[in-house]
């Protein structure tokens, strides 16, 4: 899989198809890698491919702009693009897609507190998101770099294991979390999909939220991204895994995936031809909760 | 508790229709609590789901938004996008724990001044049971 | 050497808490412990670096009520900062040509400081990450602490100030040759990178496309600054409040796209790349240029929770090729 991702950078680099590829090459710490920009054909012997491949490379693509740009993307990635070119932040002739089956990530924080080492590469430390991931083709692609593998259906068992509790329960668990943020904003910028100029934290005029980090600030601030990413999460795990106090992001955005596919039948960034979530109706929408 | 609790709801009703059926059920003298204050907005696909959040976050007890009937909107199709808005948003805040009484929504037309009373009374009540807000509310005083 | 016993060590430590407020790293943060048996220091480096004590997240600046009377309360309580690492303790120092000044007085870290007694607790066991040996410096560099502590099996050695010593009842005692072992085999452990000349390589670098090329896989999060022991961006915000008002000082971090945001519009900043340039500069080359030492200690945060894994000490070894 490996030597096939490189000799297609290459060739793209070499025929002038693309000006830079972002892919993964070794990173220089236990068990990661890192993001990597190759620019001459030559250098695409770097790329690499494994279970610590854990970082969105959608997220640089906005940089890019007005170049052509190669990508190696496996399913969660590939749906981020999808969803920038749906919102119109990419262009689809700018991008070369070369697409990765991917079998999911690993937990490299889980593996170094148990002393494991890259011999043993073990599924029970993939990440929630990748243990339930029901996306791991990509579905967009200009190159298939293996076949493709087999899907499962999309299931919520993190999320619903929290709904079964009380609703004091839920608040304790809620409020545990999310109180060890510093609002390094390390989520947000891992995030493809959260780009605005100015993000609702920083905007003065209205002041949503004050600086500092008092509970009922920490508390809006996940909660208020968590919800802009309705319809719009594509499940990468990339702000959990950027978090350097190890909060369980992926609670709330799973838990707005799961509605969303449940009330309205939708997932983001499967069709450069869907509409947004937000931005579209049907007639029939439920509405139970409406007196 | 030396008086009864007296719980603050902000309410956002829309202009046409939800509004006027607040003025109707005024007009006709039905009687319905007080701790409704009204927010009157065009539509309410007007109503960002963070003015909810920041209504609990300032200390409100409850957040009520009443719109037109699916099909009678003055603007066409305002209430249909608020539907998906609101539907997420309530979910999403029940998941965490803020009571799920907190947070209502119904469709009242202008025509509608009973309904508009009794919803307001249910509320109220609902809201009342629950008790005075506790979570997400930021600082108020800085001298006790 | 001077020595004494765990026991003794935190039985005094104990008796110390009426007088003195004590803060010591409690799991990810440095809290004020009210008995010796809240202590948890188990892990190397606590998440969040030495200044969450001596520069808090949120510190209140003043505060005013209704009828504009303003109230300036700095803390001033004697406090002993207990278990912090060797290179967190270095790091306060780094603080000190910045706040510490004649011409700039902050008094409100000037008091902290002056009140505080540093005791450090040496590193036995180096993480992967630490590189601190390249500044001159290493796992048991007592520099910067009042008291740093070498653990042994049962007994604490001491290194620092003669009335600190005293004030835990360190006595002589051998230790000498045991400690000499521990050091050396410790200071194999942490990489030592180049950095002779490395704020003239970055002079030559200023005009060139080398942070362009560097910069690209930093996702500019913010992260590496929070979790920094020597950086102090600060945000100035004012809180009104039913009663009155209060203006804090939050954190912020150079990292942020709007950090040099202007009212006007502009943006001096905008590019990844010259802000990764500034941080590299502040700490390898406008810091020595002004004050004579390095903005940064070599803890190795910036490393592990780097989300993409920026490197600075790969970033370094860069630097030294390029010319």
């Amino acid at each position: 899989m490996i030597d096939k991702i490189r000799k297609e950078a290459k060739r793209i680099l070499e025929e002038g198809i693309v000006d830079v590829v972002i892919g993964f090459e070794k990173g220089s710490i236990p068990l990661k890698s890192t993001p990597v920009f190759i620019e001459k054909p030559e250098d695409a012997e770097k790329l690499i491919w494994n279970k610590f491949c854990e970082n969105n490379l959608a997220r640089y693509l906005r940089r890019f702009k007005g170049k052509k740009v190669g990508i190696v993307a496996n399913g969660c990635c590939s749906r981020a693009i999808v969803n920038l070119i749906i919102e119109g932040q990419v262009n689809r002739d700018d991008i070369y897609i070369i697409g990765t089956p991917c079998e999911g990530m690993l937990s490299r924080r889980k593996m170094l507190k148990d002393g494991k080492s890259e011999k043993n590469v073990d599924d029970s430390y993939l990440y929630i998101n990748c243990k339930y991931c029901s996306h791991r083709n990509p579905v967009i692609y200009d190159y298939l770099v293996s076949e493709k593998i087999e899907e499962k259906p999309a299931q919520f068992p993190d999320v619903e294991e929290i709904e079964k509790l009380s609703p004091e329960e839920r608040w304790t668990k809620f409020r545990e979390e999310v109180n060890k943020c510093i609002r390094c904003y390390a989520c947000r910028e891992a995030c493809p999909m959260c780009y605005c100029e100015v993000c609702f934290v920083d905007v003065n005029n209205p002041k949503w939220l004050e600086g500092g980090f008092a509970e009922s600030d920490v508390e809006f601030w996940n909660l208020g991204r968590a919800f802009h990413l309705a319809g719009r999460c594509v499940d990468c795990g990339a702000c959990e895994r950027a978090c350097p106090m190890e909060i369980k992001i992926l609670n709330l955005t799973r838990k707005l995936n799961k509605d969303v596919k449940e009330l309205y039948d939708y997932e983001a960034g499967l069709d450069i031809k869907q509409k947004p979530l937000l931005g579209e109706f049907r007639f029939e929408d439920k509405e139970e909760f409406i007196r | 508790m030396n008086k009864a609790f007296e719980p603050k709801i902000a309410t956002f009703l829309c202009n046409w229709c939800s509004y006027a059926g607040a003025d109707l059920a005024g007009v006709s003298r039905l009687q319905y609590p007080s701790y409704t204050r009204v927010i009157r907005v065009p539509c309410s696909g007007r109503i960002n789901p963070f003015y909810i959040i920041r209504g609990l976050y300032e200390g409100l007890d409850g957040v009520w938004v009443s719109g037109c009937h699916p099909g009678d909107c003055h603007y066409q199709t305002g209430n249909y996008y608020a539907r998906r808005r609101f539907s997420l948003i309530k979910n999403l805040l029940e998941f965490v724990g803020i009571e799920k009484e907190r947070v209502q929504f119904s469709w009242v037309s202008a025509s509608e001044g009973g309904k508009f009373a009794d919803v307001a009374k249910k509320v109220s009540e609902d809201v009342k049971k629950v008790g005075p807000a506790d979570k997400m509310i930021r600082e108020k005083k800085l001298y006790d | 050497m001077k020595r004494v016993s765990k026991k003794k060590f935190y039985n005094r430590l104990n008796e110390l808490i009426g007088q003195y407020s004590v803060y010591a790293p409690c799991g990810d943060k440095i809290e004020e412990i009210k008995d010796v048996s809240e202590l948890s220091i188990d892990g190397l480096l606590t998440r969040l670096p030495s200044k969450t004590y001596m520069f808090p997240q949120n510190e209140e600046l003043f505060r005013w009520d209704k009828g504009k009377k303003i109230e300036v309360n700095i803390p001033d309580r004697k406090s002993i900062l207990f278990g912090i690492r060797p290179c967190d303790a270095r790091a306060i120092a780094t603080f000190d040509p910045t706040f510490d000044t004649e011409e700039f007085p902050d008094p409100y870290f000037q008091k902290r400081r002056k009140n505080t007694i540093i005791i450090s607790m040496g590193c036995n066991e180096p993480e992967e990450t630490c590189f601190c040996t390249s500044f001159g410096s290493g796992p048991f560099d007592a520099s910067g602490s009042d008291l740093l502590l070498v653990e042994m099996e049962k007994d604490f050695l001491g290194i620092g100030r003669e009335e600190i010593l005293e004030l835990f009842g360190f006595e002589e005692g051998k230790g000498e040759k045991d400690f000499e072992e521990i050091k050396t085999q410790a200071e194999k452990k942490v990489e030592k990178i180049n950095l002779k000349g490395i704020k003239e390589k970055l002079d030559a670098l200023r005009e060139t496309n080398f942070f362009k090329e560097i910069s690209n896989k930093c996702i500019n999060c913010g992260a590496c600054t929070f979790l920094c022991p020597t950086c102090y961006c600060f945000d100035i915000e004012d809180m009104e409040r039913v009663d009155g008002g209060k203006r804090m000082r939050n954190w912020d971090s150079c990292m942020f796209k709007i950090y040099t945001y202007e009212t006007s519009g502009n943006n001096p900043r905008r590019q990844e790349e010259l802000r990764m340039q500034q941080r590299i500069m502040h700490k390898f080359n406008y810091y020595p240029l002004l004050y004579d030492m390095y903005g940064c200690v070599g803890c190795g945060r910036c490393v592990s929770y780097c989300p993409v894994n920026f490197d600075i000490r790969e970033i370094i070894k860069l630097i030294n090729n390029a010319n």
